[in-house]
This record gives structure tokens, sequence and C-alpha cells, in this order.
């Protein structure tokens, strides 16, 4: 049976966009999976909608997080302010993954019967809050050059 | 595969990823390009799954991809 771990992340972000700059701080749910031929996957339960891979489980960890600071990335490049940015994130971190949810949950049990550990891993409760911030740092005024005359 | 089963997806390119929309599903972190390292596919795979979880398309996709 291939071993699965349920994982709580934490990734805070800074994101400059075009017109405002607004700090990001995510507590997440993720399963992570160590393949039977190697390698590691993280899958996202909130946010759902992403996953990632890597050689080790910090491999693939500093991976997701560089998939969502690009996704942070990509919504600030295309929102028209601030306040549709957080609307959008807050829509992704919210879509939860039910299969994923599901497996998630199966794997909390088996941590819990002491079937799966991560030795260099801490433990935090499984019904820690699961929670997005999003906070506007300043809004820009970047404004094309002038020739002055 | 998102032709066979995902009828009516939206497939849009953003700076980074490919953002696929299936109704109110979201999927916005597709990765571009060569899709990773393409003489070791199977490492890969995992995108396509969360994918498929994500837009309730799973069933399909395995059958499709013929996924274990």
């Amino acid at each position: 049976m291939t071993p699965k771990y349920p994982l709580l992340c934490g990734f805070q972000e800074v994101v400059v966009a075009k017109d405002f700059i607004a700090t990001v701080a995510v507590s997440g749910k993720a399963l992570a999976v160590e393949e039977p031929e190697g390698g590691w996957w993280i899958y996202g339960v909130n946010p759902g909608g992403i996953s990632a891979s890597g050689e080790t489980l910090q491999a693939a960890h500093a991976q997701l997080r560089e998939t969502f600071r690009q996704y942070l990335f990509d919504v600030a490049d295309e929102a028209r302010g601030f306040d549709a940015f957080k609307s959008e994130v807050h829509r992704f971190f919210q879509a939860t993954n039910q299969p994923t949810d599901e497996e998630w949950k199966e794997a909390v049990a088996e941590v819990r019967r002491g079937g799966v550990n991560l030795a260099d891993v801490a433990k935090a409760p499984a019904e820690s809050p699961r929670e997005i911030e999003i906070a506007l740092v300043a809004v820009r005024n970047v404004q094309a050059p002038a020739l002055a005359a | 595969m998102l032709d066979h089963c995902a009828p009516g997806y939206n497939l849009r390119e953003t700076k980074h990823h490919w953002c696929v929309t299936l109704g109110s599903a979201v999927y916005p972190t597709l990765p571009k390009g060569p899709h990773g390292d393409r003489t070791n596919p199977s490492i890969q795979i995992g995108h396509i799954k969360q994918m498929a979880r994500q837009l309730s398309i799973l069933d399909c996709a395995k059958e499709f991809l013929q996924l274990k």
C-alpha cells in the first residue's frame, strides 16, 4: 500500500501587483504520497486546485509553495484591483478537493493508529483551523513617465 | 482527455499555468509547456489526477488514460 501522509501547510507570500501590494497567509491541508517507484507528490485539499512533486518530501513541498506563489502572481496579473484579487484567491482556497479530502481523513486516522509517521515532521492537531488571510499593504500609483515641460 | 471527459470545459492560459474550468470547478495550476520531464511521464501524471479529482471527472479520466 502506498504510504500517505496528511499535512498541514502554512505559507506566507508578498504579492506585488500593478496597482497594489498584498500579503497572503495561508494555513492549508494537503496529502503527501510517497510513490512506490520513487519520488513524492503533494496534493492540495484546501486549496484543492494544486499539486506538486519532487524527489523528496521537502522538494515536493518547496515546489508546492512555488506553484502557489506563481498562482498568486497569475491572479494578481489579471485582477482589476485588490478586491478582485482577494475574492479570487479566497475562492481558490475554499474550493476543497473532495476525493483528496477523503484520503486526507483516512491518512489522519492511520497516523492516529500509529500506522504511518514522518520522523522529521512535527505533529499538530488535525482539527487546527484552516484559513487564509489576505491583507492590503499598499495601493500603488505607478504612472508612465511624463516629459517635464 | 478533457474533450472526452469534460465537455464544455474552458482552457485559459495564464503567465505560469493553464487554468481549466468546468462549470463552477476550477483547476488553475496545470503546468504549461513541456509538462515536466517527458522522459519520466509517470511522475507528472499526478497533476492530471489532481485536476480530474477537482473537476469531478476522475472515473472517466482513469478509464480514458488507463490510470491505476
